[in-house]
């Protein structure tokens, strides 16, 4: 029962998924983490870390380690390949209509009014990190450590557009020196 | 069958090696389909990108399954695509296995309450591109605004809200050409 899910979950993911790996961090969360319960946010978010820092496609790490914490090995092997198998279906119909049609004014301008619905769906998942598990000194007459280490790391890959992996591993180091 | 192979090589080799996901992953990709290996032409390689990056799914599956169609039909497309992915999943299990033994350890705990609030701004930063690169105005800006306030508030599934944006969005299309054509004619 649970793989079902786990595959139909990932498969509807690997179907509705535009917009890119953010912006199917919130269908991911939806799923995972409101739909069937099998994960605390708090959890979610620390493999969301550690997916970005380990090599390969952050999506598939993300599938993998979720499949893997909800169904062990086959669990993980199954999320993988239900995130995969509709680009496969897809292939054979996207070659055929619109590598002929390149220039195809409705593919265009369906695509470009669907953005500002993705910058949405993006933003969904950056408030859904915003609670206090992810912010835990977070008050008026707390420390806020956590929110100066949002802030910088905010403005390191935002405007200095630092690696990711860096930033996370510096967060990391801050957050085992102070807490 | 040696391009097969060789496919499945390099697309593992990216797979183990790349950092950073789908488009760090482009990089490589171009260096070794287009600059080395020449099984592609430059120009041809970035076309298919320009496509590649509109469909839906893991854009560094999609990169690898076209690029190894392109190059060896569907046979390679399939060996491009395991290649891409094999890596990242035996990394992932072997950390995941660790993970859930440490994950309660004091230090790793520590560790992850300086991460969480990083990860925040690190999905902050492409939402705010996103917006940029969507011209987001005073007329448009009710579709992010109405994602956030579905989804976060109201605990609407993301799939029933793209399932819409699609239906409106192509909609949308249809009708602005028949504009164009009015105009044009």
């Amino acid at each position: 029962m649970i793989y079902w899910q786990l595959f139909w979950a990932y498969l509807k993911i690997g179907i509705l998924g535009f917009g890119g790996g953010y912006a199917m961090l919130s269908m991911i969360q939806f799923e995972v983490v409101d739909h069937y319960c099998w994960m605390t946010m708090e959890e979610f978010a620390d493999i969301v870390a550690l997916s970005q820092m380990t090599p390969g496609p952050v999506s598939i790490n993300l599938a993998t380690f979720i499949g893997y914490t909800v169904g062990g090995i086959w669990g993980s092997l199954l999320a993988t390949t239900a995130i995969v198998l509709p680009s496969l279906l897809m292939l054979v119909l996207v070659m055929k209509f619109l590598f002929k049609n390149k220039e195809n004014y409705i593919v265009k301008t369906t695509l470009a009014s669907m953005k500002p619905v993705i910058a949405g769906l993006i933003f969904v998942a950056a408030l859904l990190m915003m609670n206090p598990t992810s912010f835990v000194d977070f008050g008026l007459h707390q420390n806020n450590f956590s929110v100066i280490i949002c802030a910088v790391s905010f403005v390191a890959v935002f405007w200095a557009k630092i690696n990711p992996i860096l930033i996370i591993l510096a967060s990391g180091l801050v957050g085992y020196l102070i807490y | 069958m040696r391009t097969v192979w060789q496919l499945f090589i390099t697309f593992f080799n990216i797979g183990a090696f790349t950092l950073g996901g789908g488009y760090a992953m482009l990089d490589m990709i171009e260096k070794a389909v287009v600059s080395r290996r020449r099984w592609i032409q430059r120009d041809e390689f970035w076309d298919m990108i320009t496509i590649v990056q509109m469909l839906p799914g893991v854009f560094a599956v999609n990169t690898a399954l076209y690029t190894g169609y392109k190059i060896k039909g569907l046979r390679g497309a399939i060996a491009a695509t395991l290649g891409a992915i094999i890596p990242s999943i035996v990394i992932i299990l072997v950390i995941a296995v660790f993970f859930l033994d440490y994950k309660d350890n004091p230090v790793v705990e520590s560790i992850f309450r300086g991460i969480r609030p990083c990860v925040v701004a690190l999905i902050l930063s492409p939402a705010i591109k996103m917006f940029i690169n969507a011209k987001v105005n005073w007329k448009t800006a009710i579709f992010p605004i109405a994602t956030v306030v579905l989804i976060y508030f109201l605990k609407v599934s993301p799939v029933y809200i793209i399932l819409a944006t699609i239906i409106c969005s192509v909609s949308f299309a249809f009708y602005s050409q028949k504009q164009l054509n009015k105009s044009i004619s």
